[in-house]
């Protein structure tokens, strides 16, 4: 019986890095929302900080469908 | 001729399963964002459908683990024919289209392979199914998937609630980004469904092609097979799951947008992942997994266990109900083509029969919407908090009538002692006043005990 425990492995980082990653970058995008919005100092850079984080996370969930996809080109398919 | 029948009857019945996967599955996606009201159950329901359907054109590694490895090729190609398969389908269908009408999020995974193992048993012995690709592929993620996206939402939940706390002073709504998040979070479960779950019927219609020997062993997924695939599921999605969404929105752990948002970023994350490796997984046992980690990972949340056990138990009877059915279906095969009739007879009336008995209940998105908001508004189980909040509140309350009562007593009393031993009082209440303050100060220091 030939059980693949370096795939559960690989499945479990993958899942954890990218869960957590992308729960981080729109927390933080949340986050700098809320303070914007707040107004007072700094508020337009929170709100640049609070786009970029939004950007970054949309960018990461493309990636990971990219990396799936092997017609794109990515590691796919075997 | 014969053979092009049943290969036909085998993608009907295998493309019918997809639907019903589709069907049953929606809930796994869209009950979170519904239950939290970010989306409208319509307007999910499409959106599901329509990322189910590009879902499942991304990727083929879950269907090749199916078509290749899950039962042994003899040397003259597969040692069962599409009967057995066609056997297998209607176990994992007549299984499937039971817990939906009891409202069981049961795996539609499991009763497929469930249904293929049996009737494979009985069609050709224990030898042809290849139980190390079972165990690894199958048994395994289905037992480790859970606890992966359990762990990956626990620890998300508290990232994402650690990372918007902010001081209580501040106008702004902390964690409102969250509800539109979880459109786009749900979105992508869709999409991890249709990787993963539209594949399986992917595999069993190459598995059929191979075994009848119209498609050489070992080739890639035809284009057609995607396709139809993919529009079964996307019609499946569309259509049902209304009945499912009610008992996963609600059922297992009040739900919060943050708490939401997290829980399917690991849905989706660990589905992609396992997909990828051709890990041909439950999606429902992965979401149910995330929304109990993360219900875990909330200050004071209360998940039910008595839900989750019941979910728990579901899952366990699923594979070895399925594979009875299934088996049961291939033992009639062995009559020969009556005996088929009788096995495609059966399961359609089966099938209409549980959908004629679900007709009766009319279940539709106000029924969801109304069921989930009754649960908000109305059921609101207290969290552990609240609930030690009140219980301060009522002893603090108690307290206070208490001394209160003890107080007046007391004043009474002293009132009355004053009273009496003032010669000039009022003669004509002295009577009456005088009765009830003795009751009083008899009761009195009982009270105050």
């Amino acid at each position: 019986m030939n059980i693949e425990w370096l795939s559960f492995l690989t499945v479990t980082v993958v899942t954890l890095i990218a869960a957590l990653s992308l729960v981080t970058l729109y927390s933080s995008a949340v986050r700098l929302k809320a303070i914007a919005e707040d107004g007072g100092r700094g508020a337009s850079l929170a709100k640049g900080g609070a786009v970029a984080c939004f950007v970054l996370c949309g960018c990461l969930v493309l990636l990971g469908i990219y990396l799936i996809v092997p017609q794109l080109g990515g590691s796919g398919g075997h | 001729m014969e053979i092009t029948l049943i290969v036909v009857l085998v993608i009907a019945l295998a493309l019918f399963f997809d639907f019903t996967n589709g069907f049953h599955d929606t809930a796994n996606a869209m009950a979170t964002p519904i239950a939290t009201g970010a989306i409208k159950p319509k307007t999910a329901v499409a959106l599901a459908a329509v990322l189910n359907l590009v879902g499942a054109f991304l990727s083929t590694e879950v269907a090749t683990t199916i078509s290749g490895g899950l039962l042994h090729e003899g040397d003259g190609g597969f040692s069962i024919g599409p009967e057995i398969i066609f056997a297998g389908l209607m176990g994992a269908v007549v299984w499937n289209m039971l817990t939906w009408l009891l409202g069981l999020p049961s795996s539609s995974s499991h009763a497929l392979f469930g249904g293929l193992i049996g009737a494979a048993i009985v069609g050709a012995g224990f030898g042809v199914v290849n139980y190390g690709t079972v165990v690894s592929k199958v048994l395994l993620p289905a037992l480790l998937a859970p606890l992966i996206a359990g762990l990956a939402a626990y620890l998300c939940t508290k990232l994402a609630y650690g990372i918007t706390k902010r001081p209580s002073g501040v106008s702004s709504p902390k964690r409102g980004g969250f509800r539109v998040g979880q459109i786009f979070s749900s979105s992508l479960v869709a999409l991890a469904h249709g990787t993963n779950d539209a594949q399986k019927t992917m595999g069993v219609i190459t598995l059929a092609l191979v075994a009848s020997g119209l498609q050489e062993s070992g080739t890639h997924v035809h284009f057609w097979v995607i396709a139809a695939c993919a529009l079964a599921i996307a019609l499946g999605t569309y259509v049902g799951g209304w009945r499912i969404i009610a008992t996963m929105g609600k059922g297992l752990t009040e739900v919060k947008p943050a708490q939401g948002f997290a829980a399917e970023s690991s849905t989706a994350a660990a589905i992609l992942a396992s997909s990828h490796l051709g890990f041909a997984l439950s999606t429902t046992q992965v979401a149910s997994g995330s929304v109990i980690g993360s219900g875990l990972g909330r200050k004071g949340a209360s998940v039910q266990w008595r839900t989750a056990g019941r979910i728990a138990t579901g899952w366990l009877f699923t594979l070895p109900s399925a594979a009875i059915v299934g088996a049961a279906a291939a033992a009639l095969t062995y009559l020969g083509t009556p005996g088929l009739i009788l096995v495609a007879v059966i399961g359609f009336g089966v099938v209409l029969l549980i959908w004629w008995l679900s007709r009766k209940e009319v279940i539709g998105p106000h029924h969801a919407v109304s069921d989930v908001e009754e649960a908000g508004g109305a059921v609101s189980i207290p969290s552990k908090k609240q609930r030690r909040k009140m219980r301060k509140q009522q002893r603090r309350a108690e307290k206070a009538e208490a001394d209160r009562m003890s107080h007046e007593v007391n004043l009474q009393t002293a009132d009355l002692r004053a009273h009496d031993a003032d010669p000039g009082a009022a003669v004509p209440t002295t009577e009456g006043r005088h009765g009830t303050s003795t009751d009083n100060a008899a009761n009195g220091p009982e009270e105050t005990r």
